[in-house]
């Protein structure tokens, strides 16, 4: 590290300093204060750690971005400003291996893993279903929606209470959850598609807490905050429990023993197949009219009633396509689960799937699958640092919002080869 | 169709509270012409258009299109507000129901008139051809299940559908930006996709709005050229507001002329030029002078 090269110590020393400083005001009074019944310790030394970690690690920092390597680095990540790009006609990806390759081992899985992990892919696989479902609504058609949780507990509280009440089970409440939330969505949907932007978070951020409030409160109907439990799907009406009060169970038809990690086995190969058929509709959607008239109401609603456009129902089919796959999220959440209650449905749940989408890309298929993965798997890797999880989240929000506003997987086109063309 | 004039607009008004931006504009659009709409600025241009394309509701008067074969009334398909005979006949009552809850300007354009806007309003992260198979909207196979399974005549109805983008691609000279996003085409190039993308529409008035607007000398004669194709080989009426008096006196076969609301002259491009009330509007008249026909 000379001049030569270009390194400027003056400056780099300057940054550590600064963010130096910056540590011992942020870390001083959380990590430097302990709090000792009605008095309180005080612990320099676990500070100047963390300060002088910072501080060096913000020099080393500052040096590497000097060198020739570091500005190419800053180089490529600055160009933040990176749209939608259109791929030639014809465009073939080279990654097509990778789709059978994740078919191929997301069939493995639950053969493969241990129960907990399997536990942790089924939530992933769920946050999934939650984030394409999100994504049409914000990232296709640009309705930000913040009460996106109320389909969730729709399809949740449809499983359990459809179950207590009605006595239908896993198979036919999927269906008919989907429909309830898609009901649900076109009824939120009807009075508030006139207003978009701020004005429509705000009301479906209401929704959100309504849905939530009316499960607390009802409580003869949903028990309130005591929660519900829900049914296990059966595998051709062969149960997963010990035993069972009436017919045989999974595992004394097919001579085997009890192994409570069969019903998730089970959970998530249904689950791992909704997911592929929802990504494929998705797929499809994308390209079919409606999916087009999406985009186009997300990039000007004026211009898409002049070319007879019907906004409100192009917006309540977003809502409700949305809505039903929130509603199919809702159902294996609750099956997994074998309980819910009113306190997995908070905003903080909408503000993740909110999240999710961001992170993934609004109006990317791939983005919003590594997000939910990421949003949901990293927080049970890194158990040992729970606290700090929403610290963590935090940051990782900002870190993206900085260097790639558009989300981590950039939003392709298909082209269309040049053809002769007709008037009518 | 029988009936001479495509658009008849009758003793229109509009008024923003107490502001009559708009008081008695009468005149009436021949099918297949080229019609200009001029006036100074503020003189309530674009107000009329967005009457006639059914953005605002207009305040009083009539508006009677007669397109794709019918009459449409395009202050009714907006939603009117109920009258006390409404509640007498149901017929009534359930059509003015109909139109408040489902009305609105796009009922104007299936009616067959469709808008360019002065400020360009492109779908600008979608591509060029895209731009152009939202507006065939209508058009195409919509139903979600064929789309879902591709079926055979879904494939055909999408190639249809690229068959007219890439056609009116070509009239408006577009082709090799086809798989470009509408965001990145020139000033120029924005104004010409967003013409075809009112013609893909299949209107048979296209009403624009300032089409000839922060273009160089070149490129208005190419527009000139272009609307008068529109007109010759695709039978529609064009109306435009225009600021370009050389463009408008070349191309209109009639000139509608607006001032703070109110027709102040109608007729042929040499009448007009002559006229004195357009002169004194235009160039303002001393305020003694007076000023008569």
């Amino acid at each position: 590290m000379s001049q030569a090269i270009g390194i400027d110590l003056k400056k780099s020393s300057v940054d550590a300093l600064i963010a130096g400083l910056l540590a011992l005001i942020l870390f001083g009074p959380i990590v430097g204060v302990l709090l000792d019944g009605y008095g309180f310790k005080t612990e320099f030394d676990r500070v100047a750690w963390i300060v002088a970690i910072v501080a060096f690690g913000r020099f080393m920092l500052s040096c590497f971005l000097q060198t020739e390597k570091g500005i190419a680095l800053v180089h490529r990540f600055a160009r933040s400003d990176d749209g939608a790009i259109v791929l030639p006609p014809g465009h073939k990806s080279k990654m097509v291996w990778v789709i059978p390759l994740v078919i191929v081992i997301g069939l493995l899985v639950p053969f493969i893993a241990s129960k907990y992990v399997l536990t942790v892919v089924i939530l992933g696989l769920i946050y999934v279903l939650l984030g394409l479902g999100l994504n049409i609504v914000v990232g296709l058609a640009g309705l930000l929606d913040l009460g996106f949780v109320g389909f969730y507990a729709i399809g949740a509280y449809g499983l359990a209470l459809g179950y207590e009440n009605l006595g239908l089970g896993f198979w036919s409440m999927l269906p008919i959850a989907a429909i309830m939330a898609a009901v649900a969505g076109a009824i939120l949907g009807f009075p508030v598609l006139r207003m978009h932007g701020d004005y429509l978070a705000i009301v479906t951020l209401g929704f959100g807490e309504i849905i939530r409030l009316v499960l607390i409160n009802w409580s003869s109907f949903t028990h309130g905050p005591n929660g519900v439990s829900a049914p296990l799907p059966t595998f051709f009406g062969l149960e997963f429990k010990r035993r069972s009060s009436d017919g045989q169970t999974f595992h004394e038809f097919f001579n085997l023993p009890y192994d409570s990690g069969y019903k998730y086995m089970f959970i998530y190969l249904i689950l791992f197949l909704v997911v592929l058929a929802v990504l494929f509709i998705k797929h499809r959607l994308v390209k079919m009219p409606i999916g087009r008239a999406w985009e186009a109401l997300r990039e000007d609603e004026i211009a898409c009633r002049s070319l007879g456009l019907n906004h409100v129902l192009v917006k309540l089919s977003a809502f409700t396509i949305g809505a039903s796959t929130g509603g199919l999220a809702g159902v294996f959440f609750a099956t997994y689960q074998g309980f819910v209650n009113p306190s997995s449905f908070t905003f903080f749940e909408s503000a993740l799937i909110l999240a999710i989408v961001v992170l993934g890309g609004m109006g990317s298929t791939l983005g919003v699958v590594i997000a939910a993965f990421c949003l949901t798997v990293l927080p049970e890797i890194l158990r040992e640092f729970a606290e700090y999880r929403v610290l963590m989240f935090g940051i990782l929000m900002v870190v993206m919002m900085v260097w790639k506003p558009r989300g981590i997987v950039r939003v392709t086109r298909t082209g269309f080869a040049s053809r002769k063309g007709a008037s009518k | 169709m029988s009936q001479e004039n495509i658009l008849t607009v009758e003793n229109l008004a509009m008024h923003f509270g107490g502001i009559k931006a708009l008081n008695d504009v009468t005149f009436d659009i021949k099918r297949g012409s080229v019609s200009a709409l001029i006036g100074p600025n503020g003189a309530g241009k674009t107000t009329v258009f967005n009457c006639l394309t059914g953005f605002y509701k207009a305040t009083g008067g009539s508006i009677m299109l007669s397109a794709c074969g019918k009459e449409t009334s395009i202050i009714k398909v907006l939603g009117e507000p109920f009258k006390w005979t409404d509640f007498i006949s149901p017929v009534a009552f359930f059509g003015r129901l109909k139109y408040k809850m489902f009305g609105g300007s796009h009922l104007v354009n299936r009616a067959g008139l469709s808008r360019t806007f002065q400020n360009i309003r492109l779908f600008k992260e979608m591509s060029v051809v895209e731009n152009l198979l939202v507006a065939q909207h209508t058009r195409v196979n919509r139903s979600l299940i064929a789309g879902i399974l591709n079926t055979k005549a879904y494939r055909q109805s999408e190639s249809d559908a690229l068959e007219r983008a890439f056609y009116w691609l070509g009239v408006v000279d577009l082709v090799d930006s086809a798989n470009r996003l509408a965001g990145e085409l020139s000033y120029g190039q924005q104004r010409r996709l967003e013409i075809a993308r009112a013609m893909c529409t299949n209107p048979e008035i296209v009403c624009l709005d300032e089409p000839a607007a922060g273009l160089n000398p070149s490129e208005t004669e190419a527009l000139t050229k272009m609307i008068r194709v529109l007109r010759d080989e695709h039978n529609a009426t064009v109306l435009l507001i225009e600021h370009d008096m050389g463009m408008v006196m070349d191309i209109s076969d009639y000139i509608v002329v607006l001032d703070h609301g109110v027709v102040i002259a109608k007729g042929g491009p040499d009448a007009i030029k002559n006229d004195p009330k357009v002169v004194a509007a235009y160039l303002g008249a001393e305020e003694d002078e007076e000023v008569t026909l």
